[in-house]
């Protein structure tokens, strides 16, 4: 029967908070009062001990962790802290790299009247005796790299390099000189090193006086199959790194109840002591009067419905009777909020007087979901990421499709970013290439090259995003590069469509292990959407498989046509074909196999373009998306 | 004969040489002391001693204690603030104490930590934000104190008592009798009388009571509110499987615990879903909360 007028807003729509700088409209202070109060303790203590801390926060698929550190964000307002979310959707070989980039997209996010969290604390910190920013920055033994970054960013100038260093992404021998920062020295530091450094010596830099929250979120997901423990123990190291490290940080980590014990098993007992130095904290089922008391700050957040609902009982147009019954139906008071608002959901649907029609089943939700997933990573797409997409999202995928490609630890193999190794002995290594400082991809090829010639790699694929061609000029890759393709080491490039659905297949697997993927307030479990997704991969995903797992390369000079057409964007196949040395006939045919990297226009003439991605990232000053 | 050449061991080795032998120490020791128990090829020079000691401080192997005095630092594969507090919460085992009493108490076993008395109340603040120790307030001529368990409500409702009297003084000659007052009260907070409470079936009460003093043994937190996992539970109980099921789901009913739901319980092996409690309606529990925390 309807109850109201169906054009009322249902305020049950949209249950999942997924970021904590995306808040949910109402928020009932009493539920988890004492997991925040517990982190407002903890912050004090920081403050007050100049001494770092890190608790766990553990609940339920849907029991409000998120939202829990939502509500805390807001009560930081106007505190001396910084806040940085860290949704652990990264694969454990780059925490900290993934970490810089949190730490730097948050403290560069506009929070406050265009206010930057950075800004802020330099307001503080100039407020507070410190005359000038060089004085500031010279209090704290750092780079003097990273002390030249920091002056521009002070001084207001050249922000998009100087976020782009600050971040950890690759940087062209341009954007270098424009900062007044030498190339990189042919022998590298390691990037995770180099990331862990940079982000000791801004918590430093901030002082002790401002109280840096890290909230870790979906730790879970660094557990890519059940009982593996090197994410999870990579993530221990990581915590404790911090905890030690610094005397201004609480590091929140946020998991599910039934990865606590596995979380804690896998780190070292040093890790365990730290990671739990100020408690483990669990966020309870709602108990009945919790639950109405969330159902009434929906129904009262809804203006439409203030009149009718006067001098009517307290969850009208929603029957109490209902909700009674819902509860009884679980005797063990295990009702997470997530179930709560999604049964409300279709009982305020019901008083609109729509009737519910058959649900739809999971694997349209699923196929929603993914066509969601892709075009949100379809238009975030950049070859920044694309270190990260592949080295996170191509365990998954493999995972897939064929079980026995299994990834294998690499502690000894300097420059391989992931190794995949069947029962049967076959292995391949992957060297992911996407620096676009060619002093820096020349050292990485000469290194390989070295290691290559000593016999140290099985099956040696390099991997190069196709945005980034490398050039006629630049001698030196080039000619590494030559001699490793002599040797039978092939260059991958996944095209973009590619790049851009691995990364909405980790984004997907990510959300659903740590339960924020629900269909109707049930959680879908991970193998129900790696069984979906394995019977509905793209067939460019299966082509890009295939080419991993194939052996041989056919010798085709994709660099020089890649290098060709970033220079000349749309060019006649047969001038392409004189310039890079091939038939035209031989061109036409590799065009044709690989769609995704050169667009081909059948003519006559026959044309060739270079394929600019549909959408482009987001301007910097508008804070990450 | 040639002379026989002793081949140096390598880092990794040495280092596991030098961890074995600090586990084994029940104090910290300088690298001095360290090197007069090493021996043979183990037997660094002082400084590659402290090199290596170094590098394993910093991969957070060992940890970096103070100097006695004037003396050098010392190592061990206990960290000074964790030692300080597990030290804290031994003092506390037998009864609560006052912060001074706990001082005393702690006194020499800190091992020469130069500022014992600064550390010890970090450690104490620490140890209260976990929930580990809690706070004793003062009360009457009782000091405050710290203890592992909650107080006990007695002395703090001596005032509540004295009340009661003078209201059984004055009701007295008015034929308002003590077990009315008793009554009455009860009704007032909201509570049903002891008598009105149904008697359960012994053996089972007896079994729940078992079950929530092994969790407090698991987990020292649990009676703060920490997460009891339901499989160190079952294995730490050893009772069928049946039963123990039906125990945790029976004292969730009667909200004595707070299950957590195993979010994806088809995603576990057979043998690890055993280990969880099945309520037999599709739910699966991975932990239990004390409800009275």
């Amino acid at each position: 029967m309807k109850m109201i007028d169906s054009n009322i807003f249902n305020p049950f729509l949209g249950s999942v908070v997924t970021n904590p700088w995306k808040p949910a409209k109402v928020d009932v202070p009493e539920i988890h009062a004492e997991a925040f109060e517990r982190c407002r303790q903890a912050i004090k203590y920081v403050q007050k001990a100049h001494q770092s801390t890190s608790i766990i926060i553990h609940g339920a698929a849907g029991s409000g962790k998120t939202h829990l550190m939502a509500r805390l964000l807001l009560y930081l307002e106007g505190l001396p802290s910084v806040f940085i979310s860290v949704p652990l959707k990264t694969s454990h070989n780059m925490l900290w790299r993934h970490l810089r980039r949190c730490l730097v997209d948050d403290l560069l996010r506009p929070v406050d009247n265009d206010q930057t969290q950075f800004n802020k604390i330099v307001a503080l910190r100039l407020r507070s005796n410190i005359p000038h920013f060089e004085s500031w920055l010279s209090q704290v033994q750092m780079d003097h790299d990273l002390y030249c970054i920091l002056s521009h960013l002070l001084n207001n100038e050249y922000r998009r390099e100087t976020r782009a260093w600050l971040r950890g992404d690759s940087m062209s021998e341009t954007d270098l000189t424009k900062l007044n920062l030498p190339a990189p020295a042919e022998d590298e530091e390691d990037s995770e090193d180099k990331s862990r450094r940079v982000i000791l010596s801004l918590c430093k830099l901030f002082g002790q006086d401002i109280c840096l929250i890290f909230c870790f979120d979906q730790v879970e997901a660094l557990q890519n199959r059940p009982g593996e423990k090197t994410g999870f123990f990579a993530f221990g190291k990581m915590v404790g790194a911090l905890h030690d490290g610094t005397e201004n940080a609480l590091l929140i980590s946020c998991l599910q109840s039934s990865f606590l014990d596995p979380l804690l098993d896998s780190v070292d007992k040093a890790d365990q002591d730290r990671l739990t130095s100020c408690g483990k904290f669990s966020l309870d089922p709602l108990n009945y009067d919790q639950a109405i008391s969330l159902i009434s700050a929906r129904l009262d957040a809804v203006s439409d419905l203030a009149k009718p609902r006067q001098g009517r009982p307290r969850l009208w147009p929603l029957k109490e009777s209902d909700i009674k019954v819902f509860f009884e139906d679980r005797p063990t008071e295990t009702i997470v909020a997530r179930e709560v608002i999604a049964k409300c959901e279709q009982l305020f649907e019901t008083a609109k007087g729509k009737t519910i029609g058959r649900p739809i089943n999971t694997s349209d939700f699923l196929e929603e979901c993914w066509q969601q997933n892709l075009e949100k990573a379809a238009v975030k797409n950049n070859p920044e990421d694309s270190d990260q997409i592949i080295q996170h999202g191509l365990p998954g995928l493999l995972g897939l499709k064929d079980d026995s490609w299994q990834e294998k630890q690499n502690s000894t193999l300097k420059d391989i970013d992931l190794i995949f190794s069947q029962p049967k002995g076959d292995q391949i290594e992957i060297s992911l290439c996407n620096q676009q400082n060619m002093t820096s991809l020349a050292s990485r090829l000469k290194r390989l090259l070295e290691g290559l010639k000593k016999g140290k790699f099985q099956k040696l694929i390099l991997m190069r995003d196709p945005r980034w061609p490398i050039k006629s000029t630049a001698k030196k890759t080039n000619e590494y590069l030559a001699e490793l393709k002599k040797l039978g080491v092939r260059m991958i490039h996944p095209p973009v469509e590619v790049l851009a659905a691995v990364d909405a297949l980790r984004a997907l697997l990510s959300e659903t292990k740590a339960g924020d993927l629900a269909h109707r307030g049930q959680t879908i479990e991970p193998d129900t959407l790696r069984k979906w997704l394995a019977e509905n991969i793209s067939p460019a995903l299966q082509d890009f498989i295939e080419d991993l797992a194939t052996p041989g390369e056919d010798g085709f000079p994709v660099e020089a046509l890649l290098g060709l057409l970033e220079e000349h964007p749309l060019l006649k196949l047969t001038e392409v074909a004189a310039q890079i040395e091939q038939p035209p006939q031989s061109l036409e045919d590799w065009v044709r196999k690989h769609p995704g990297l050169v667009g081909f226009l059948n003519g006559p003439p026959a044309l060739l373009f270079q394929i600019v991605p549909d959408s482009f990232p987001s301007d910097f000053s508008e804070g990450p998306a | 004969m040639p002379k026989k050449i002793l081949e140096l061991p390598n880092e990794s080795v040495l280092s596991e040489k030098i961890l074995n032998g600090l586990a084994q120490q029940n104090q910290p020791k300088t690298a001095k002391e360290l090197r007069r128990l090493l021996t043979g090829p183990f037997k660094l020079p002082e400084d590659r001693l402290i090199e290596l000691l170094t590098s394993l401080v910093t991969k957070g192997k060992i940890f970096e204690w103070p100097a006695k005095g004037k003396g050098k630092p010392r190592y061990w594969k206990e960290q000074p603030s964790q030692f300080i507090s597990k030290k804290i919460v031994e003092g506390l085992t037998e009864k609560p104490l006052t912060s001074l009493e706990l001082k005393k108490v702690l006194g020499k076993q800190l091992f020469g930590i130069p500022k014992p008395k600064k550390d010890i109340d970090h450690g104490i603040q620490s140890l209260l934000l976990q929930g580990t120790i809690l706070q004793h307030p003062k009360v009457g001529g009782i000091k405050a104190k710290l203890g592992l368990r909650p107080p006990d409500p007695k002395p703090y409702l001596q005032k509540v008592q004295k009340e009661l009297d003078q209201v059984f003084k004055m009701l007295a000659p008015s034929q308002v009798s003590r077990e009315a007052i008793n009554k009455a009260l009860f009704n007032l907070l909201g509570i049903s009388t002891i008598s009105e409470v149904p008697l359960e079936e012994p053996r089972i009460l007896d079994l729940e009571d078992q079950i929530i003093s092994e969790m407090v043994k698991i987990e020292p937190r649990a009676s703060t509110g920490a997460l009891v996992s339901l499989q160190r539970l079952r294995k730490s109980l050893g009772l069928e499987k049946e039963l123990f099921d039906r125990t945790i789901i029976n004292m969730a009913k009667k909200s004595r615990i707070i299950l957590h739901e195993h979010s994806f319980p088809m995603g576990v092996s057979e043998e690890e879903r055993n280990y969880l409690v099945d309520d037999k309606k599709g739910h699966w529990y991975v932990g239990a909360v004390l409800k009275d925390k």
